[in-house]
């Protein structure tokens, strides 16, 4: 099989060197394909993408472990230098709030043109000219006049799609999008989806896409990872975990979104939650991180760390085995 | 066009604002106690009731106060800001005389301020954890609480008598003539106590507000985008975060030029600067009517222009204000 364009091994991140913010999270991504990165506030998601980026917020959070490949390369052994070069050529951002994201005090223009700029040895006019030509490619009407727009001056959909021609300036290797479509409407989300899957079919980029919303899984992911409180806990082709998922968790995730044939028989039921939070940092045990919340759930799992079981392209970390117990299905 | 009309409107409102600020100003001295026909004939040492009268009726003091009010008004219209009663001269000359070297110190001063407040500001926000950026804070405080004319005694002290390599008052040496050359160099020479001194203060107050700032503004959004596109530190911090970061020290600076002006009362009198703070200082203490009020109006329109300054500086910075057009 191909190398993996990214492929994340066993990373740990430490708040002061204790408490673990990610816990051995091991994840990959090929090019032209699409990972999900799943799973509630607080479990990692964004820190996993961050870490990745090597853009974490605080000094006082350290990686503690593991690797983290581009290419074959690993970007922890990197000088800041070497790293400032790969962000925006090789590897890409996208952020999930796209009013705050861009410097509300230049142009379009300016903006998109300094990622272009950063990655080509060009003038202004030839930098103008291929901004044009990248906000037609994410479907802005009327691309020249964009360029002179302030973001002020645009919607927040229009404002992402200038965000993601600003990331795929550099013709990143890979594109990762924390919640991109978060802040938006739901007819936009399904633009940007769209866009992202156009650029993805022009170029082969490799998308790690960070969401809470299994339905922008289905509608995007090939491959997803679902995480909770710091750890991968299943992971798998994105089709055959939302058909039958294995972990409680996911079992629990999938099982609250909402489905029209639910609706069909007997009016609309109470939607499922999932009981109770994701625990804090101090509150996380070596055992089973969800075993506060799981029905499932016994002493084994609340003292020790589960195995992380294999079978064929799908792994899930649970005592109760590939189907925790029950056959594939729903709780 | 729509710029135009804008401009038009702040002209006129700036005229309405500084003709009231003169009525104002006139009434408020008026109703101070105090007789300048007495301070006059003082001057002259002493006078009988009748030669006040005769006093008073020279300086039109017989009047009304309506009746002064109007033909006050009416003489600044037309550039007569009056006689003083006590140099003989007329008021706009005085006037314009001083102006110069206190625009000099204004300038000097609120120029090191913004150079230097910002710099410290930004290098302390960069590692705000560092020495360095503690002693930032600390000196802010200090320099944010020692008032203006100890700081300025403190420096006499310090280089014109422990390590005398600046002169300690004055604007430029007579025992000395030389070119313009050294004439420019001698004001220069002058300038370095006074100006510091005036500068301090708004260092230390420009320096914590761009630290804060700055503080914030690196934790944005935008600042994350510009470090996920791989942007140069320079860049970032010199580009993405310092021109929002700025954008409170503009409204600021604008605030406090009026407050400025008064510091540079303070500074003038300790290193007797021959400017418009000396004499606004001297005509308090001679009575001196027309000369006071005549450098209340100078000020009050330096304030306004001043303001006027700022507002552009800020919609050239913020295209939001821009865009904002008349509300902004």
């Amino acid at each position: 099989m191909q190398e993996p364009v990214l492929k994340v091994d066993g990373l740990s991140v430490a708040f002061r060197n204790s408490l673990a913010i990610l816990d051995d999270v091991s994840l990959e991504v090929h090019r032209g394909q699409t990972l999900g990165i799943v799973g509630e506030s607080g479990c990692g998601k964004s820190m996993t993408a961050l870490a990745i980026m090597r853009l974490m917020p605080s000094a006082a959070l350290t990686v503690s472990g593991g690797a983290i490949r581009l290419n074959g390369e690993n970007l922890l052994d990197l000088d800041d230098e070497a790293m400032r070069a790969i962000r925006g050529s090789r590897a890409a951002m996208i952020f999930q709030d796209p009013m705050t994201s861009l410097n509300p005090l230049f142009t379009v223009g300016n903006q998109v043109g300094e990622s272009i700029q950063k990655n080509r040895q060009i003038g202004r006019a030839e930098a103008r000219r291929i901004t044009a030509d990248l906000l037609k490619a994410v479907g802005l009407p009327d691309p020249e006049r964009h360029l002179d727009y302030y973001p002020h001056q645009l919607s927040g959909g229009k404002r992402q799609r200038v965000m993601i021609a600003m990331a795929i300036a550099g013709h990143p290797d890979v594109l990762i999008a924390d919640e991109p479509t978060t802040a938006l409407d739901v007819t936009v989300q399904a633009q940007i989806f769209q866009v992202l899957r156009d650029m993805q079919a022009a170029s082969g980029t490799a998308i790690v896409l960070i969401t809470h919303d299994m339905g922008a899984i289905s509608e995007m992911a090939d491959r997803v990872a679902v995480m909770y409180a710091g750890r991968v806990v299943e992971e798998g082709p994105a089709d055959a975990i939302l058909a039958a998922p294995s972990h409680p968790y996911t079992r629990g995730l999938v099982s609250c979104i909402p489905r029209v044939s639910d609706a069909a028989f007997d009016g609309w039921p109470e939607l499922p939650v999932i009981p109770g939070t994701v625990p804090d940092l101090d509150q996380r045990g070596e055992g089973c991180h969800f075993a506060p919340r799981c029905p499932l759930a016994d002493d084994r799992c609340a003292k020790r760390r589960p195995p992380v079981l294999h079978d064929g392209e799908r792994r899930c970390a649970c005592w109760y085995g590939m189907a925790g117990g029950q056959p594939h299905g729903r709780i | 066009m729509q710029a135009l009309a804008n401009l038009g409107g702040r002209l006129l409102s700036a005229l309405v604002l500084i003709g009231c600020v003169i009525v104002f100003n006139f009434l408020l001295i008026n109703i101070a106690p105090g007789d300048p026909a007495t301070v006059i004939a003082g001057e002259m040492g002493g006078a009988s009731e009748q030669v006040l009268a005769e006093i008073r009726a020279a300086y039109g003091l017989d009047q009304p106060m309506l009746v002064r009010l109007g033909t006050y008004v009416m003489r600044i219209a037309t550039g007569d800001l009056g006689y003083s009663y006590y140099y003989n001269d007329p008021v706009a000359d005085l006037i314009l005389s001083r102006l110069g070297p206190t625009l000099l110190l204004l300038i000097t001063g609120l120029g090191i301020a913004i150079v230097l407040g910002v710099w410290l500001g930004v290098l302390s926000a960069l590692r705000p954890d560092s020495p360095f950026s503690h002693l930032v804070t600390v000196f802010s405080l200090i320099g944010y609480s020692a008032p203006v004319f100890w700081t300025g005694l403190l420096l006499i002290i310090l280089f014109g008598s422990a390590w005398p390599i600046f002169p300690i008052g004055g604007i430029r040496d007579v025992t000395q003539s030389g070119g313009p050359l050294f004439h420019v160099f001698d004001v220069a020479h002058h300038l370095v106590l006074p100006a510091l001194t005036l500068g301090a203060v708004y260092t230390a107050q420009y320096a914590r507000l761009c630290r804060a700032s700055m503080l914030e503004v690196l934790k944005s959004d935008y600042v994350r985008t510009a470090r996920a596109k791989g942007l140069r530190t320079s860049v970032i911090v010199g580009k993405h975060a310092l021109r929002n970061a700025i954008l409170p020290v503009v409204t600021i600076i604008g605030l406090q030029i009026g407050q400025m002006l008064s510091g540079a009362v303070l500074v003038e009198t300790v290193f007797n600067w021959p400017g418009l703070g000396t004499l606004a200082f001297e005509s308090v203490l001679r009575r001196d009517y027309p000369t006071l009020l005549g450098i209340l109006v100078c000020s009050t329109v330096l304030v306004v222009i001043v303001n006027m300054l700022t507002e552009l500086a800020y919609r050239l910075i913020d295209p939001r204000i821009r865009a904002a057009g008349g509300a902004g």
